[in-house]
């Protein structure tokens, strides 16, 4: 088992080379993938990418081990990076069903951590199974960072349906997908 | 003020407020609530973690060769020159940090305040020591205030080299990450940064690209929202 997630991002915020470079190898394939998965794959997300690992490295001590994993942690900043790209550079986003297919495709994935693989099958099967304009309007939400009153236009629908959207959707990933604390602590 | 008949109708908001597509007010309407609901505190927080399980789904995907090195250059680790540029930099936002902890009173909350007699005077001198090490031009600072005109902080920029930018918030209308805009005398807005403001409280300092002569306005957003704004005056 290597060094730990929380101590290379203390050491990577301390300025220790050597810890930066195996956090940034041991998740620029996340990272970048998150980042062209809004973006593109394009140098747009390469920079979005880059910014994610400066803003971790700038905020490390406002990662808090008890809300969720570094992983979790720096996908978060990613995204927020992405959306900050998006809305600077007036790009269009992705047409949210594109990125409901990659995101419910089965994944060979590389990751180190069972469990973690585990609560990932079991988010990529709750979102298979929520209807597609529930799946849709939370895929613009969290990952596009549309608002509601965003989400209701580009879907044409009234507000009131897409906040309901949002509400159901989520509602239903959650019963599918039991968070439990003990898995974060 | 958190009231238990508020739950039912706070309730149908969170799924927005953990995918972030709250608007400002009701961001602001609902984490007022859940500060002292801990039924629905729970619950967000549920929510928040299956939003952000969402992200673990985007497939892993190869960034180009350089990727590695260019992000280390960033931090200033590529190699020892520019590790000492980047430690120099950060020294400099560290100094710049404290010329304007000069202009802070922190009691618990960071109040600003300006006119204190003997007290004021001796921060100007120190003021003109700070400046004078540093071969700083001079600091200028602006009110950070929400639409409706009240306080919530103050901005402070510094003309040397390198010229920065320090955003102190005291009392902020929601907490969580505020992007940091700046527009220049020329209309246009650049993006330089964000600011976590926690308990309504949050400083931080980034870099200045331009002549703080040039800087015309400091927005703060939150989700598109811009809900503290500085003007700079000619």
């Amino acid at each position: 088992m290597g060094v730990s997630d929380e101590a290379l991002l203390a050491g990577m915020a301390a300025g220790d080379p050597q810890a930066a470079t195996t956090f940034v190898r041991r998740y620029q394939s996340r990272v970048y993938g998150l980042a062209a998965a809004i973006v593109g794959r394009s140098a747009t997300a390469d920079d979005v990418a880059q910014e994610a690992f400066v803003r971790a490295w700038r905020f490390a001590g406002g990662y808090d081990a008890r809300r969720g994993s570094v992983l979790s942690w720096l996908l978060t900043i990613a995204r927020n990076a992405a959306i900050d790209t998006i809305r600077l550079r007036r790009d269009q986003p992705y047409d949210p069903d594109i990125l409901l297919t990659v995101l419910s495709a089965d994944e060979a994935s590389d990751d180190r951590q069972i469990e973690q693989l585990a609560d990932t099958d079991q988010m990529r099967t709750a979102l298979r199974g929520l209807p597609r304009e529930q799946a849709a309007a939370v895929v613009l939400a969290t990952f596009y960072g549309f608002s509601a009153r965003e989400i209701a236009e580009r879907e044409r629908v009234p507000l009131g349906t897409a906040k309901t959207r949002i509400r159901l959707g989520l509602a239903r990933l959650r019963d599918h997908f039991e968070v439990s604390d003990d898995k974060t602590a | 003020m958190t009231r238990p008949h508020d739950c039912p109708a706070m309730r149908s908001l969170l799924a927005e407020l953990a995918t972030g597509a709250a608007s400002g007010h009701e961001r602001a309407w609902v984490l007022g609530h859940v500060t002292g609901c801990p039924a629905c505190r729970a619950e967000l927080d549920e929510l928040a973690k299956v939003a952000d399980g969402l992200l673990m789904l985007a497939p892993p995907a190869e960034p180009p060769p350089e990727f590695e090195s260019a992000v280390l250059k960033r931090l200033g680790m590529a190699g020892s020159r520019t590790v000492g540029r980047r430690y120099s930099r950060r020294m400099m936002l560290a100094v710049g940090g404290m010329a304007a902890a000069l202009l802070l009173v922190s009691g618990g909350s960071a109040t600003v305040v300006y006119q204190q007699g003997e007290t004021d005077r001796a921060l100007a001198d120190q003021y003109r020591q700070t400046l004078s090490i540093a071969n700083g031009r001079y600091l200028k600072a602006a009110r950070l205030t929400t639409p409706s005109g009240a306080q919530s902080g103050t901005v402070f920029l510094y003309q040397g080299s390198p010229s920065w930018l320090l955003v102190s918030i005291s009392s902020a209308p929601t907490d969580g990450r505020y992007e940091i805009h700046v527009r220049d005398r020329g209309g246009v807005l650049r993006t330089i940064g964000a600011c976590q403001v926690k308990d309504h409280a949050g400083t931080t300092g980034y870099q200045l690209d331009i002549a703080v002569a040039h800087v015309a306005e400091i927005q703060l957003t939150q989700n598109s929202q811009t809900p503290l704004t500085a003007t700079l005056p000619n």
